[in-house]
């Protein structure tokens, strides 16, 4: 009886074999298994989902809010309708009640001296701007992606951020 | 409705806000691939984000009292606010047991 002796192609036959079928296939070549960071691109978007936790509660500030922005928008001539606000006029009546007795807010000191506290640096102009624009150049990306190309786009995303870092 | 339930619904705004910025930071600086200075200058672009654009800093509070613990997600209800709805009969099919 003649025994079938199989012999596997060699490592590097094998990787001209992968080569060529992701080729065919579309799908990445990676035979290091570098970490490519595709997964961040790959994951769907958590924020739109995580908005509708808390249900909306129609409040009378709310409502007086919109009230107010639909007449400054439409420019409607007549008076401002506003509903009355129970709980708003009796916080007031409080404080007033409060200040009468001389138990107000304090009076705001005037500064002596350079300021102590913590400062905030605020970034803005340029920086924000580039980021803005950072950020629809990947929503389009995003939209892209769901054709399902993710090779092309990782290249078009490499290339947009190596030429943002140089320009930053 | 408290502040904490406030500054949640403001954590999820800013996630939702910068979430494609963040992923595209996050892309860049896990990526073996890329040149490591490019690699660093990312990662310091997302420790200068602020802490409410990450997603973990969202957390599923009980809608009704704002409690962050004994949530259940089910529901959305805190344990007690679940009980004192249940025996209200304000969640459909949810009754009390006995045996």
């Amino acid at each position: 009886m003649a025994s079938v002796i199989r012999i596997l192609p060699s490592r590097a036959r094998m990787l001209e074999l992968e080569k060529l079928r992701s080729s065919i296939f579309h799908t990445s070549f990676n035979p290091t298994s570098a970490r490519t960071g595709a997964k961040y691109l790959r994951a769907r978007l958590r924020g739109p989902s995580m908005l509708n936790y808390y249900p909306s509660h129609p409040s009378i500030p709310r409502i007086n809010k919109l009230l107010k922005h639909i007449h400054d928008e439409q420019e409607i001539p007549g008076r401002l309708i506003q509903l009355d606000d129970e709980a708003e006029i009796r916080r007031l009546q409080d404080v007033e009640a409060l200040k009468a007795r001389g138990k107000g807010k304090p009076k705001k000191v005037k500064k002596k001296g350079p300021y102590k506290g913590q400062s905030k640096i605020k970034e803005k102009g340029r920086g924000r701007e580039t980021e803005i624009e950072l950020c629809s150049v990947m929503s389009k990306i995003y939209e892209v992606s769901q054709i399902r190309r993710p090779f092309d786009i990782l290249q078009a995303v490499k290339i947009a951020f190596c030429r943002r870092l140089k320009t930053s | 409705m408290n502040i904490r339930i406030l500054r949640d619904i403001k954590a999820r705004r800013t996630v939702a806000q910068f979430e494609v910025l963040r992923n595209a930071y996050l892309f860049v600086a896990r990526n073996q691939t890329l040149p490591a200075a490019v690699r660093y200058r990312a990662q310091l672009q997302l420790n200068g984000l602020s802490r409410y654009t990450r997603p973990s800093n969202v957390k599923n509070r009980c809608k009704e009292s704002g409690r962050g613990r004994g949530v259940m997600s089910e529901f959305g209800l805190c344990r007690y606010q679940f009980r004192l709805k249940a025996l209200n009969g304000e969640l459909p099919g949810v009754r009390k047991a006995t045996w």
